[in-house]
């Protein structure tokens, strides 16, 4: 029921059309529309009502929107309303009121803390199959709509000297101190307006009402530069070094939430502290709320929780709220004053409460009422102090938890969270406390005149559960009750953690906010301990709940890793080539020329076109790294196992590196351009791994070496001309002739002017060249090269050809030197220069690394019926059962060479190097293959080499 | 978590490469036994402390640096260039 | 004798400008541009060097006359040609995609870089855009020009776009509230 006339807007909830203020809770257009029931309990599917006003609710969670963009699990407290809104209750089916699970109520008796632990436990199958699915059907929150969410998020980063976490009284004044000293300030509020508990009491500061003083401190905050206030930003997590995490809900115009990480050198916590409840017989009902909820939705919304309302509590609250309500024209029927030993012992009410039983000191009533506002006094919202792991201390003035000083590392806490509880000592809590951060930042903070206000001092007898039959709930959000820690305590789960994970009280959404204490000190009296001793369970980020989506904001589509792209990309799809990723790079698969109608044509003419005519290959992706100094030559001889200080200038050398483990790290060509100059190849794959490793070894094992290194891959756009007429077809476009350059030569050349630099290298067993362009050039030069590789009966070929190139020429690729290989592994252990010392020599000698059985590199050819071969697949004896123990070997790569007319695979076979001729099995048990194939030398074609020499 | 880089300033851990146990400064000479570098390459402290590592400003100025740190409280108390170490 | 007339393409052809609410993004045309990393020792003489050139040595994180600092004992220069200098010199004249963001620039990447950006004019940091590793600085406090390599051009476009966007979002978001 609303208090006075406003403005509304339509909105739905489970399909029924109200009414509501933009702005106010979707919890207070519900309570001022009369829906008392917003959902049904976790376990036990009881009716629930909204019980609180902030992110702390236990009850009313409800799901926002519907089909793919329908967010579950969203507190109907902090939800704010728009006209169109559309909210669905949760865990209740076929409706909210006729809910089938209800039936578990009944049950319940069987249903207790640690009923899942002891009654599924037999038998085993059943777990899978049949409990895990009715448990999870029975017992929930609310579901994902299992499509890709179309909203946006957003993640961004700020940073300030003093992060204010909280804006209400403490808050407001320390951000206001902090900001007028000069110091650069986010203060982060996780409401939609500034004030805390002010917008929902009803309290004068300085003789007017105390929201005058919040709406001139905003003013002055908004007006200092070095300010930033951030509100509806929820500070979720601390973390090192003064690192916080805050999310912030948007909510509007198609962006739905952002995720902060807040960098500051100081942080002041003022968080407040959030009311907690009484546990006393069935205190669950739809109208039972926290009194300060009551006067929130009182006060700040002008909305009646109730027509007939009574206060039961032990703080001056009782009589606080009684004040405000009677004063909003809303009738208080009686107040229960626990502190005097006055309890409430029973409600009534099937999907709301219609009354309730009371009992003052052995004289019983029933008394007729719609709402009970409830208070057991106010914990101090700790929850950020505990993140690097701080335990609060318990404080017997105020009965609960303060946070330890220095639990966060440069943050320190004021106002309510700090334990002072009225709003004079807030405000000078946060003055006093902002002054001193100030001063650790060198700066002076200005003299402030603290306000009037009010200085009621916080009296509270403890009061945690009541006499009485009936379940008395703790944890509403997990359906956790007095009797469930009792019996946890019963069968020895006595620690607080223990207890916790038995009875999953503090789990979920609300991670205990509302029932830590309570539950605590009830396990506290039950183990006949203090509550001090029995200690609190750990809280962890975040402080409220954040969707993967908003931590993972921008990672989706495009954004979830860079894209790179060659200066011939344009030109390789627009022929319609398939493009496949190597690293984060994009390499055109195959090019299907007309009348091809799958990828093996393509594949095979383009390998056919290199060994008899001319191809042309991208090949900017493999990494190139520009080495110079006086002891280039002296670092290039440590990180190779093989030797280049011998390379004579204009000349390339195959060289192969080592980890220093002894195993092989990766490979490439590298060139001598200067006596002191040479530009380093890496494969596509290893090139940032490789560089890394130069940047370790110049740093960290050789900074007597005087030599810089320096990635030019992107400088470069570099093309290979592999086949026959690779040296036509350059002798009619380079400004010089090709026909003087040695295999493995390279040289300075200019392409119509433009400086270029060519390499006499192969990766085809065909004579071939590489030629480089500044990358600007890129694209133009591609055109001409297959350009006139095509009027030579040539044309470009993809990645499927070039694998099938170089496996019938035994080259390696990463798909050989896949970490576990050595030097010796791959035959190239000669090439392991003992002249010299080199990263991984030591180790590479390694009797277990040289010899014995190791699995070496071989060549393979099918032998049987069976032409199939697989990359993957398993080698045994030929006649040996295709088990692991009898596994001798494995396929690394495979392909159809169209040159040969046969399969070809190269893989790794133990003592394979002495076995060629010999015919074993191949079996792929995922393909369900099973081949003869004969061990071969690796090198399928042209052993001798004669075609890349010309 | 955030390191204070020599050369860039404190900046967050997303721009560093983790390395490991800075004992990587201390290479063995090449003839100097199994022992040394099995020890070198495989053997680790795990201590509950003071720690010393080896890190990378990858996304930033390149810079290899030994960052001495807390296992227990995650306090970062010293960085330095490893290249000044190793001189 | 030459048979080809090579034509230049920029890293962000067809890709840019574009504008997104206040937001302008613009491809920059570097020119000439190449590293200087000084060998050991050397740094005083390369920046001798320079000077006879009117290229000032830039500070560390610093942008300087035709210069900046590009990285540990690296910078970059301007110039169509260097004198000889006893430092390790490359062309990286096509190895970035260079782009400025103006209008604000500064609430757009800060949805992107994890570095506070409210620098002074001429501040150049070495860190990440997004997932690329990247050099960002501030030219004029309404202006920051990022520079990924060449071949992630795409992924910056897309990245700074998908963030201006979303500031648009709430630039509309304030009128209608």
């Amino acid at each position: 029921m609303r208090l006075c006339q406003v403005e509304t807007v339509p909105f739905t909830f489970d399909g029924v059309t109200y009414r509501g203020v933009v702005g106010e809770t979707l919890a207070a257009a519900l309570i001022a529309n009369g829906v008392k029931m917003v959902a049904r309990s976790f376990k036990y599917h009881r009716p629930r009502g909204v019980m609180g006003s902030g992110s702390e609710e236990p009850n009313a969670l409800v799901t926002i929107g519907r089909g793919a963009a329908a967010e579950p699990n969203v507190r109907a407290t902090v939800q704010e309303v728009y006209s169109g809104l559309e909210a669905f209750s949760q865990n209740a089916w076929p409706s909210l009121k006729t809910d089938v699970m209800a039936v578990n109520d009944l049950v319940s008796p069987f249903l207790g803390a640690g009923f899942y632990y002891k009654t599924f436990m037999w038998p085993k199958a059943f777990w899978e199959k049949v409990y895990e699915p009715v448990i999870r059907r029975a017992a929930g929150l609310g579901g994902l709509s299992g499509k890709a969410d179309p909203e946006t998020y957003e993640k961004a980063f700020a940073f300030c000297d003093v992060l204010v976490i909280g804006a209400g009284p403490a808050g407001l004044m320390a951000a206001l101190v902090a900001g007028e000293a000069g110091a650069d300030v986010i203060l982060a509020e996780e409401d939609s307006a500034l004030g805390g508990r002010l917008l929902a009491e009803v309290e004068d500061i300085d003789g007017l009402p105390a929201m005058r003083w919040v709406a001139d401190v905003e003013a002055r905050l908004q007006a200092m530069p070095n300010v930033r206030v951030m509100t509806r930003t929820a500070v979720t997590g601390a973390y090192d070094q003064g690192t916080f995490g805050a999310f912030e809900r948007v909510d509007r115009a198609g962006l739905k939430a952002c995720f902060w990480r807040i960098v500051a050198k100081r942080s002041v916590l003022c968080a407040g502290a959030l009311e907690r409840g009484i546990a006393f017989p069935n205190n669950d009902r739809p109208g039972v709320m926290m009194a300060g909820a009551v006067r929130a939705y009182a006060n700040r919304w002008d909305v009646a929780t109730g027509t007939r309302v009574a206060v039961f509590g032990n703080t001056g609250d009782v009589a606080r709220t009684a004040r405000d309500l009677t004063d909003a024209g809303i009738e208080v029927v009686t107040l229960i004053d626990a502190a005097a030993g006055e309890h409430v012992i029973g409600t009534k009410g099937r999907h709301g409460l219609t009354s309730i039983t009371v009992d003052r000191n052995g004289v019983v009533e029933q008394i007729e009422v719609d709402c009970l506002a409830v208070t057991g006094g106010w914990n101090p919202t700790v929850h950020l102090t505990c993140h690097m792991n701080g335990r609060p201390v318990w404080d017997d003035a105020i009965a609960s938890f303060v946070p330890t000083p220095g639990a966060v590392p440069d943050m320190v806490t004021a106002g309510a969270c700090h334990g002072v509880f009225h709003t004079m000592g807030c405000l000078l809590d946060g003055a006093q406390i902002a002054e001193a951060v100030v001063k650790t930042l060198g700066l002076k903070a200005k003299p402030v005149v603290l306000p009037d206000a009010d200085a009621t001092p916080y009296v509270i007898t403890p009061v945690w559960s009541v006499a009485g039959k009936g379940r008395k709930w703790i944890d509403y959000q997990n359906d956790v009750h007095v009797k469930d820690i009792e019996l946890a305590a019963r069968e020895n789960f006595r620690s607080v953690e223990h207890m916790k994970r038995y009875t999953t009280q503090g789990m979920a959404p609300d991670q205990g906010k509302s029932s830590n204490v309570v539950a605590l000190a009830v396990l506290a009296d039950v183990t006949g301990r203090g509550i001090p001793e029995t200690g609190t369970t750990t809280f962890r980020p975040p402080f409220v709940p954040v969707p993967i989506a908003a931590m993972g904001a921008g990672g989706a589509g495009m954004g979830f890793a860079p894209q790179r792209y060659t200066t011939s990309h344009a030109a390789s799809a627009a022929v319609g080539a398939p493009m496949i990723e190597a690293g984060l790079w994009y390499r055109p698969s195959y090019f299907p020329a007309e009348g091809e109608t799958n990828w093996r044509q393509s594949c095979d003419r383009e390998v056919n076109m290199v060994r008899e005519a001319v191809g042309v290959v991208d090949v900017s992706t493999l990494g190139k790294i520009d080495i110079q100094g006086p002891d280039a030559a002296a670092l290039l001889d440590f990180v190779y196992s093989n030797t280049f200080s011998t390379l004579k200038v204009g000349r390339a050398r195959y060289g192969l590196m080592l980890r220093e483990d002894g195993h092989v790290l990766d490979d490439g060509t590298t060139a001598r351009l200067g006596e002191n100059h040479y530009v380093m190849t890496t494969t596509t794959a290893a090139s940032g791994l490789v560089m890394r490793h130069l940047e370790f070894v110049l740093q960290v094992l050789r900074p007597d070496l005087d030599a810089r290194v320096i990635s030019v891959t992107e400088q470069w756009a570099q093309f290979g001309v592999a086949g026959p007429k690779s040296r036509e077809l350059l002798n009619g476009l380079l400004d010089q002739g090709v026909d003087e350059l040695p295999f493995m030569g390279c040289a300075d050349v200019t392409v119509g002017g433009v400086r270029a630099r060519l390499f006499r290298i192969s990766f085809s067993g065909e004579m071939a060249f590489e030629l480089a362009v500044p990358a600007r050039f890129g694209a133009d030069l591609y055109g001409a090269l297959v350009d006139r590789a095509a009027a030579l009966g040539g044309g470009p070929y993809g990645m499927e050809a070039l694998n099938v190139l170089r496996i019938e020429k035994g080259f390696i690729t990463h798909a050989e030197i896949h970490g576990r290989v050595t030097a010796f592994d791959i035959g190239l252990d000669r090439i392991v220069s003992l002249k010299k010392d080199c990263v991984g020599q030591a180790m590479s000698r390694r009797a277990g690394l040289l010899g014995g059985d190791r699995a070496q590199l071989v060549g393979l050819k099918p032998v049987g019926d069976v032409k199939q071969l697989s990359a993957g697949a398993h080698l045994f004896e030929s006649d040996a059962e295709p088990v692991r123990v009898n596994g001798q070997g494995y396929i690394t790569s495979v392909g159809f060479s169209p040159t040969l007319g046969v399969m070809l695979a190269l893989g790794f076979l133990d003592r394979g190097r002495a076995r060629h001729g010999e015919v074993i099995r191949m079996v792929d048990h995922m393909r369900g293959l099973d081949a003869q194939v004969e061990v071969c030398d690796p090198v399928f074609f042209d052993p001798e080499g004669g075609r890349v020499r010309g | 978590m955030r390191i204070n880089c020599p050369v860039c300033g404190e900046r967050d851990r997303r721009e560093f490469y983790y390395v490991g146990d800075a004992v990587a400064l201390d290479r063995p000479d090449r003839d100097a036994g199994l022992d040394a570098w099995d020890s070198y390459v495989h053997l680790r402290d795990n201590p509950a402390g003071l720690t010393r590592d080896l890190w990378h400003h990858e996304a930033g100025c390149g810079a290899w640096l030994v960052v001495t740190r807390n296992t227990g409280t995650h306090a970062v108390s010293d960085v330095v260039l490893a290249r000044e170490v190793v001189r | 004798m030459s048979v080809v007339n090579l034509i230049a393409k920029s890293a962000c052809a067809g890709l840019l400008p574009v504008t997104i609410g206040d937001v302008t993004l613009a491809e920059v045309d570097v020119g000439q541009m190449w590293s200087v990393s000084p060998f050991a020792g050397s740094e005083k003489d390369c920046a001798v060097a320079l000077k006879a050139v009117g290229v000032a040595w830039p500070q560390v994180g610093q942008r300087a006359e035709g210069a900046y600092w590009l990285g540990l004992d690296q910078v970059m220069v301007y110039a169509d040609a260097l004198p000889e200098m006893p430092a390790a010199v490359t062309d990286q004249s096509d190895a970035w995609a260079v782009v400025s963001v103006s209008g604000d620039a500064q609430t757009v990447l800060a949805r992107l870089v994890p570095v506070d950006l409210r620098v002074p004019e001429g501040a150049v940091m070495r860190t990440l855009v997004g997932h690329m590793t990247a050099h960002v600085s501030c030219v004029a406090h309404d202006r920051f020009e990022v520079m990924v390599m060449r071949s992630m051009a795409r992924t910056l476009v897309h990245d700074l776009t998908t963030a201006a966007e979303a500031i648009a979002a709430r630039g509309a978001l304030d009128v209608d509230i």
